[in-house]
């Protein structure tokens, strides 16, 4: 184990770089998707919202 | 990063962390058979939900899960270090912090259950929080370490799927959402204990009184195979339910002998061979008595 917690510590600044800058592109994407959905949603509930106010 | 940190494997913050790292976290594995039992419940329910609902619904008890177990490995960061099986976890390996996994997890499962709320209805998103909650609190920090009942009782958190998909679709509870319940209720114990025969030793190792290490073997067995007898009527209720057709209930009653069979295996094998092999089954009955009920759906209540 020690072996492998050196690696960890000896990363480079490149390495470091390259994984913030793949968890910052996860994040936009996961919130991205996030709006979508809350979109899609509102649209979904407005529509059923409207028939049932027309009686079905 | 301090000495001890270091030899805890603990990192002290997440600088290291991939993507991957976060997806372990929410134990994709379990994950599959949640959704996969949550979606059945969807199916089976009478009535309809708007597709684009209906799949919010599941990424919910998706997400819901995932951040159980991102905060259930939070909290067992301890003796996961210990255990082999999950040594390799991103916590114990020093990917991620311990309190970025705690947060992370928070913000999910707060997420999920309003989201729930918001697009769905309010009784699969409480469902939902109960399971959540039950989970991280019930299981993880009251029973696991404290009894070996744990996972018979903690398995309950395991069994809600189905119900929050069968109440996204109706709104409410029945005896047929209680019945997809118990099916997995009384699954885990068999299901859980086949893994930790063969893994006792870690179990003892990290001080986790799991019913092999306290019991012993002889009486793990014994009530693996009452369980799997148990199951037997209780898998074919679906079909007198009129949930499922007759396929589903002959379906049942197969999968359901070769459950006991593996349990009788394991009883009278000596080694860890059968309890791998019907750990490797349970998750297979478990998933095909799902896939068998949606396939004949509503046969018995044609017409």
């Amino acid at each position: 184990m020690g072996a492998k917690h050196q690696n960890e510590l000896s990363m480079t600044d490149d390495e470091i770089r390259r994984r913030q800058r793949s968890r910052n592109i996860a994040v936009a994407l996961a919130v991205g998707a996030f709006v979508v959905i809350v979109f899609c949603v509102t649209i979904v509930r407005i529509q059923d919202g409207i028939q049932a106010s027309m009686g079905g | 990063m301090s000495d001890t940190a270091l030899q805890d494997g603990l990192a002290a913050d997440s600088k290291g962390a991939e993507v991957r790292d976060y997806i372990r976290l929410l134990k994709p594995r379990v994950m599959s058979l949640v959704v996969f039992s949550g979606f059945a419940g969807l199916v089976l329910a009478p009535g309809d939900l708007h597709p684009v609902l209906a799949a919010v619904a599941v990424l919910c008890i998706a997400v819901g899960s995932g951040a159980a177990g991102a905060i259930n490995m939070w909290y067992d960061r301890d003796i996961d270090a210990v255990m082999t099986r999950t040594r390799g976890r991103p916590i114990p390996r020093g990917r991620i912090a311990a309190d970025d996994a705690l947060a992370f997890g928070t913000v999910l499962a707060t997420g999920s259950v309003f989201l729930m709320a918001l697009a769905v209805n309010f009784m699969a998103a409480g469902i939902l929080a109960a399971a959540i909650l039950f989970y991280v609190f019930v299981y993880t920090m009251w029973l696991k370490r404290s009894t070996p009942q744990n996972i018979v009782i903690g398995g309950a958190a395991g069994a809600f799927p189905p119900m929050i998909g069968w109440a996204a679709v109706t709104g409410g509870i029945s005896v047929e959402s209680l019945v997809l319940f118990s099916l997995i209720f009384f699954w885990t114990p068999p299901h859980f204990w086949a893994l930790a025969l063969y893994r006792r030793g870690d179990y003892a190792e990290a001080g986790v009184p799991m019913l092999p290490v306290v019991a012993g073997v002889r009486v793990t067995k014994l009530q693996m195979l009452i369980y799997t007898i148990l199951l037997l009527p209780l898998a074919v209720a679906p079909y007198w339910l009129g949930i499922a057709g007759p396929l589903y209930g002959a379906a049942a009653a197969v999968l359901g002998a070769l459950f006991t069979l593996s349990a009788v295996a394991v009883w009278f094998d000596t080694t860890d061979k059968s309890a791998k092999r019907m750990f490797g089954y349970s998750i297979f009955y478990l998933f095909a008595l799902f896939g068998a009920m949606m396939l004949d759906a509503g046969a018995g209540m044609a017409g």
